[in-house]
């Protein structure tokens, strides 16, 4: 296995060595809010009403109204919509 | 709004199939591409990270790929069609020159000064038609000019798109005024009765009235002062009444130039500062002559382009001798003795003119006896070791 070292600008030292460092950033737009979500490791359930986000801390469940999501580099999300509700629960199931 | 590195890399949409989108979301974020998810099927990313992506995607994950957008989407467009390609390079290769040279220089010139004299000031100065505009320094080039022209007190030079405008001043010397040197006297230049005597420096030697010989002293650089005799610069003026005699002969016999049929010796094209030669017979053109150039600077809307033409005419002028009827023998007589009096008087004030004409054995002869008044004295030097004391 061959391990290629990555360019990237500077990174948070938790997320570098990919520690448990879930972090959430929310921006209110004109839909509603853009929220920023670093740290994560999957996406669990993915609708227009609901978006479950997974992190070795934990999941996120995102409820709202007409909801988008886009990957971003570096294990970040970025989620768009009108949010109503924002969950946190322990385990990534 | 779509991202400028979307546009500048090209990006596509990809369908993913029924019930699959988390495990692509989720393929992404592990490659750490950027990828936007649109509705539940649909997924949007840049061309390059789909390349990424298609390669550890199974072959079922994606059940659609849409065509290739941005500038990357109209390189793969004509990529089978390469003389297109080309020939939109082309196209932007030269929008863009177009647009960094200089197409026209105007000139707006002053009183007293010729246009073609500014325009080849600021050829040599590297203004001109075809000059790449990086390479105009505006205030070296017109310190340029300034430096290498006489004629020229100011110019500034503007742009305005692809046209340099030049505004130019003409340099007025002003003259100063220059003290007479040397001594010397004022004589008469003609035989004349002395009508007016202004003395400005000196000792007038004539009074109104007095006939004069040419030669003879009008005003002198002699001035007795307190100091005793001293010898000066002689002005004034002198006003006369001379008679004089003006006669003009034409003969019965002339000669007449003939012009024969223009031929086209050469013809160019001038675009930028490339000249091209369309016709050029390279001979010498036989003797007599009339060589007509004609230069035209080509032109569109209103708007001048860079191209101009100059073609030249090679015209056969021949001599011919010819007869002259009575009335044309008696019209250029009088016709010519007009020139020679009209030359006579352009000076001078006529007081009575008596003409007279007469068939001669030459030809016909007019004749003038003239009385007119004019300036009659010029200054003559004094050879003398001696200095003006005035």
């Amino acid at each position: 296995m061959t391990r290629r070292k990555k360019e990237a600008a500077p990174v948070s030292l938790l997320t570098s060595l990919g520690a448990s460092s879930l972090e959430l950033e929310v921006r209110k737009s004109r839909a509603g809010a853009v929220m920023l979500i670093s740290g994560v490791i999957g996406v669990g359930e993915l609708s227009d009403r609901e978006i479950m986000v997974l992190s070795h801390s934990g999941r996120l469940i995102i409820r709202g109204e007409r909801l988008a999501i886009s990957t971003l580099e570096r294990r970040s999300l970025e989620i768009y919509g009108r949010v109503t509700e924002v969950v946190f629960g322990y385990g990534k199931a | 709004m779509v991202r400028l590195d979307y546009l500048l890399f090209g990006y596509l949409t990809l369908e993913i199939s029924e019930g699959r989108m988390t495990e692509a979301l989720n393929l992404a974020l592990r490659l750490g591409i950027r990828a936007e998810a649109v509705g539940s099927r649909s997924l949007t990313m840049s061309y390059p990270s789909f390349r990424k992506f298609r390669k550890r995607a199974d072959s079922a994950l994606i059940s659609s790929v849409g065509d290739v957008r941005g500038s990357v989407g109209v390189i793969l467009l004509f990529k089978k069609r390469t003389a297109a390609m080309i020939a939109l390079l082309f196209c932007m290769g030269l929008y863009f020159l177009s647009g960094n040279l200089v197409w026209d220089v105007r000139v707006s010139a002053g009183v007293g000064l010729d246009e073609a004299t500014v325009l080849s000031e600021l050829e040599r100065a590297g203004v001109f038609p075809g000059q790449l505009w990086a390479r105009i320094d505006k205030k070296h080039c017109e310190l340029a000019v300034l430096d290498s022209s006489e004629e020229i007190s100011w110019i500034s030079i503007n742009r305005r798109g692809t046209v340099a405008y030049v505004e130019a001043v003409r340099r007025v010397d002003g003259e100063e005024p220059v003290a007479p040197v040397g001594i010397g006297n004022i004589v008469a230049d003609r035989d004349c009765v002395i009508e007016e005597i202004t003395v400005k420096r000196g000792t007038a030697v004539v009074k109104v009235g007095d006939t004069v010989r040419k030669g003879e002293l009008l005003i002198s650089g002699v001035v007795q002062t307190e100091r005793g005799t001293e010898y000066t610069h002689a002005e004034g003026v002198v006003i006369g009444i001379c008679d004089g005699e003006v006669s003009y002969t034409q003969s019965k016999f002339g000669t007449e130039l003939l012009v024969g049929k223009a031929e086209l010796s050469e013809f160019s094209l001038k675009i930028f500062q490339n000249k091209i030669n369309i016709i050029n017979t390279y001979g010498n053109s036989p003797e007599g002559c009339a060589i007509i150039e004609d230069k035209r600077q080509w032109t569109l809307f209103g708007r001048r382009l860079p191209i101009s033409s100059l073609s030249v005419r090679a015209t056969p002028i021949t001599e011919v001798a010819i007869e002259y009827s009575e009335a044309q023998m008696i019209e250029l007589a009088h016709r010519g003795h007009a020139a020679l009096l009209s030359e006579m008087l352009a000076t001078s004030s006529p007081l009575r003119i008596r003409t007279s004409a007469d068939y001669t054995e030459d030809g016909y002869t007019v004749r003038s006896r003239v009385v007119y008044s004019t300036e009659v004295g010029e200054y003559k030097p004094i050879e003398t070791d001696m200095e003006d004391k005035w």
